[in-house]
């Protein structure tokens, strides 16, 4: 497994951001992005090691590319334009596939073959380098907004190498456009009113992971690792599910609100990632506030460019499939993703087709809508989380087959500060719904935002700081994918 | 206003910047983990391309960063205090500050769970050494959390009970068999009266505890050596638990040395050989405060010491041979391992063993019957076996199995002759000879009360192999056993 610098290293938080921070403020302005580009490159490199040079090669592909499309829709030759736009494509998706898919889709052919008695491919294990999904569908958005004449190309190629590998975003997410940061490529401002926001942001976001997500997975982990050896109990496994709910939601928009933070006080303004997805009243509803860079990326570059719902309901409905049969596979190169991923469309097909996605009646029709939205959700979460679909179904099983009595390693990983942490999660998620956490804190004004404030920098970040030098490496869940 | 805005960024990257700024000040991190600090890789074009490079880029950071220590506080202080819990899962947190080693329930769990009755495997390597001329001294120490239970947590009732009966078991047996040690009674009388044997951090015993294991123990080697050592208790000193540093807090508290006068008379260079863990180790050769030796520096310099792993991988097998008194220690959790390895001190201590009486056997299965002077593994490479004792069956007793062919070929691709149980009454015997080395014999001792015919015996070789009729030998003392 090759290491990487996630935000909750100590690497990165002692050595790395310090460093990095310090240096760009103290930068002159035009020489900042030179700054942040070889920060980027080594944070980078980290990561993926050699194969940063392919990440750089084909960055500089689609920088000439982009220039090309420009030159030729000039020149009013717009079948070259579409030419080269599907190159690009090609060698992105081509590279993604290479590296994130060639390997499932040589276990495919060898189940197949074994099944068929013919001969098969030798079964590929090739490493993932970290963040391809996300860095592949921003170049991929670059070349298609160029192409659509909504974004100019860069004539520098090293603006389109900070694009793809700053480092704030590079490895997961938030899944951002040229035309959201290219004003600030060339020179970047750090403000003192976003600096600070920033440090706030980034406080509360290590504060999400270290401190709530990390103390919750033990029970998530153990729920499913007893799943898998047949001893769960009905009560673990909804505990155990409950906890993965909660801790992938902390876990990885913590680290958005993260990658947001270090992006302001470093002078760019990424896009949002969360708006408190768990208080959603339906499932439409629900896409429009979890990974929402994600969501409309394909919204804009796939939903859309099928024609969306303009076609009449079967099309809408086809459109809908394609979709998230994508978004499953995007999320990992495995079935039990793609399931996850069509469960939703499922979903969403049936809100579409009985009219539930608007939130009409009472309160309390809204609060049972909240509730139920949440049930669909986590009930989901088990095939996300699971290693094989067998898997999900043994931990379906013990979800629904009453089981009594307690599981031994899920009650042991209950010990007071997970459930404290568990507590916190719960009262965080399930509080009335208002803005995002993060945004609030960091933009808000008044009396309590002060406070919050306050107590984050003051107890909450010196907490998390000390909790993530005293433990030891912990992956973040999201920056396979 | 406008600096006020800027303190929340400053904040940040103060404490962001701390550990680098005092490692440019000079602050070094103390040693935390029980491994040297990693260093730093060499960085150039080459090692940029391996993920290993900056694996140990991230470990040597970690290593060297200081204030990490600091951390390590906050963190544990908030999970004991707080939260009343352990942030290692191998420390269990106690009434009164005492923290307690949860491997200790290891020896029933699978994980630790030993091979047959380890009460067996003490009794047959004592009487074995007894038999071949050795003075055994043979001690299972009991654990921290059953002997010092008033602190103790409240903890899995049937695995507590569990371990429980098993160290008393073993405890029981030790009083019986000869050379057997056991402290643990008197331990528990002293902690009845509420002088405390083990330390409150620590998974090993206070000076009261080492100071009575040690009186026990020379006084087992040699009464004038005892005599003569006059073993007490001495100054006392502040000591950094064990079971502290595994939790990540900085705390000692008190304990005293134990101190001995240096005897005018000490045992023959060799004569006895130390093979224990830990427990012994703090007992004999620790020297917690610099200056004062340790009991082995003033009382047994010359003798050699061994460690379990080392026995079982054959590193003290001429010490042994050399040694006249043997001391085989292991705490009552470790106890698996002991079953482990005691075939090996058994087979050379029966190295002096005479060669024992000839007694029947057959063979089961297809083909079975009563078999002659020796046995012929057959193209299967498997015999299934049962011997029939002469006299009384139930004494304890090692079997020999003498290999008088090897018809393993020279590469060595196939196995040596193998001794596996099928017992059909009862545990396995212990300490049995796993397989032959080439030209050698194969031991099986069975512990008093133990029927030979309770055990289908099966061996397995290359076709070929011949294996000659067993002996038995008797350990019971009615008939010297030993060849001097």
């Amino acid at each position: 497994m090759r290491p990487t610098m996630v935000f909750s290293n100590p690497t990165f938080l002692f050595a790395f951001l310090p460093a990095v921070l310090l240096a760009t403020w103290a930068a002159p302005t035009r020489l900042r992005r030179f700054v942040l580009l070889a920060a980027s490159l080594v944070f980078y490199t980290w990561g993926v090691q050699e194969l940063i040079f392919v990440v750089i090669g084909s960055t500089l592909v689609d920088w000439a590319i982009a220039l090309g499309v420009r030159r030729a829709r000039s020149a009013q030759r717009p079948r070259v334009a579409r030419g080269l736009l599907v190159l690009s494509i090609v060698q992105n998706l081509g590279l993604l596939g290479y590296f994130k898919y060639a390997g499932f889709l040589t276990q495919q052919l060898d189940r197949i073959g074994s099944l068929l008695g013919a001969p098969t491919p030798a079964v590929l294990t090739i490493a993932l380098p970290i963040g391809i999904s996300f860095y592949t569908f921003e170049k991929i958005s670059y070349v298609v907004d160029v192409w659509r004449g909504i974004v100019a190309p860069r004539r520098d190629p090293l603006d389109v190498l900070l694009f793809v590998a700053l480092f704030p975003r590079s490895i997961a997410g938030p899944i951002t456009r040229m035309r959201e940061i290219q004003a600030d490529l060339r020179e970047p401002r750090p403000r003192v009113e976003q600096v600070s926001a920033g440090a706030i942001r980034f406080a509360y976001g290590l504060a999400k992971k270290v401190l709530i997500a990390d103390q919750i997975a033990p029970v998530a982990d153990a729920a499913f690792a007893a799943a898998g050896g047949g001893g769960l109990t009905t009560p673990a496994a909804w505990v155990g599910v409950l906890a993965f709910t909660l801790q992938i939601y902390f876990d990885f928009s913590g680290y958005s609100d993260m990658a947001i933070g270090i992006g302001q006080m470093l002078g760019f303004t990424l896009p949002e990632n969360f708006r408190r997805p768990y208080s959603s009243v339906s499932v439409t509803d629900y896409w429009r506030r979890w990974h929402m860079t994600l969501t409309r990326w394909f919204r804009d570059y796939v939903y859309v460019p099928l024609g969306g719902n303009r076609h009449g309901e079967r099309t809408t409905y086809r459109n809908l499939l394609i979709v998230f049969a994508l978004t499953g596979l995007w999320h990992g190169a495995a079935w039990s993703f793609v399931l996850w991923s069509l469960y939703h469309g499922a979903w969403l097909m049936l809100e579409r087709r009985f009219g539930w996605r608007a939130l009409e009646g009472p309160v309390a029709h809204a609060a049972l809508r909240r509730a139920s939205t949440f049930l669909i959700v986590l009930v989901g979460f088990v095939m996300f989380r699971a290693d094989t679909l067998g898997h999900a179904l043994d931990f379906y099983r013990a979800m629904v087959v009453p089981t009594g009595g307690a599981t031994p390693t899920v009650s042991a990983a209950l010990d007071p500060q997970t459930l404290v942490a568990l507590a916190v999660a719960s009262l965080v998620v399930f509080a009335p719904p208002r803005e995002s956490g993060g945004r609030w804190l960091a933009g808000a004004t008044g009396r309590a935002p002060l406070a919050a404030r306050f107590a984050t920098l003051s107890v909450l970040l010196p907490l998390a700081l000390a909790y993530a030098f005293a433990s030891t490496f912990s992956p973040f869940l999201y920056f396979r994918f | 206003v406008r600096r006020l805005r800027v303190l929340p960024a400053v904040w940040l990257l103060v404490l962001l910047a701390a550990p680098a700024v005092a490692w440019l000040l000079g602050a070094r991190q103390p040693l935390l983990e029980n491994h040297p600090k990693a260093s730093f890789p060499a960085v150039n074009r080459s090692s940029l391309g391996d993920p290993a490079t900056f694996a140990r880029l991230d470990s040597a950071l970690f290593d060297q960063l200081p204030l990490r220590q600091t951390a390590l506080d906050l963190h544990t202080r908030i999970e004991l205090d707080l939260f009343h819990h352990s942030p290692n899962p191998q420390v269990a947190l106690g009434r009164n500050g005492w923290l307690y080693y949860m491997p200790e329930l290891n020896t029933c769990r699978p994980e630790g769970k030993p091979i047959g009755d380890p009460a067996d495997a003490w009794e047959m390597l004592a009487r074995t050494l007894r038999a071949a001329g050795y003075r055994p001294i043979v001690a299972a120490p009991g654990s921290k959390l059953l002997i010092h239970a008033r602190d103790a947590p409240t903890l899995d009732d049937r695995e507590t009970r569990c371990v429980r009966a098993l160290e008393r078991h073993i405890a029981a047996r030790l009083a019986e068999i000869p050379g057997g040690l056991s402290i643990d009674a008197q331990l528990r009388r002293l902690e009845a009266t509420g002088r405390p044997t083990f330390l409150r951090d620590d998974s090993h015993w206070n000076w009261r505890g080492r100071e009575l294991f040690a009186r026990r123990l020379l006084e087992d080697i040699d009464p004038r050596l005892a005599r003569a050592a006059h073993v007490r208790a001495g100054r006392p000193y502040e000591r950094h638990g064990d079971l502290a540093a595994l939790v990540g807090i900085r705390r000692s508290e008190q304990d005293r040395l134990v101190v001995a006068d240096p005897p005018q008379w000490r045992p023959a260079r060799g004569d006895v050989v130390l093979i224990g863990d830990s427990q012994l180790d703090r007992t004999l050769v620790d020297r917690p405060v610099p200056g004062v030796p340790s009991l082995r520096e003033l009382l047994l310099a010359d003798q050699p010491a061994c460690e379990w792993q080392e026995l079982g991988a054959g590193v003290c097998d001429e010490q042994l041979r050399r040694a006249r008194t043997v001391l085989l220690e292991k705490v009552a959790r470790d106890v698996q391992l002991v079953t482990l390895v005691c075939w090996r001190p058994l087979a050379i201590a029966a190295e002096r063993l005479g060669r024992g009486t000839a007694i029947g056997w057959e063979r089961l299965g297809a083909g079975g019957g009563p078999i002659g002077q020796r046995l012929t593994i057959p193209a299967s490479g498997s015999v299934t076996i049962r011997v029939h004792s002469r006299a009384d069956d139930t004494a304890a007793r090692l079997l020999r199995f003498r290999i008088l062919r090897d018809a393993r070929q020279a590469d060595g691709t196939e196995p040596p002759v193998q001794l596996v149980q099928h017992p059909r009454a009862g545990p396995a015997a212990p300490c049995a000879t796993p397989a032959s080395v080439k030209g050698g014999s194969l031991l099986l001792p069975l512990p008093s009360g133990r029927r030979g015919s309770d055990v289908e015996l099966e061996l397995r070789s290359a076709p070929g192999s011949q294996i000659g009729r067993p002996h038995e030998i008797r350990l019971d003392g009615t008939v010297s056993a030993a060849r001097r």
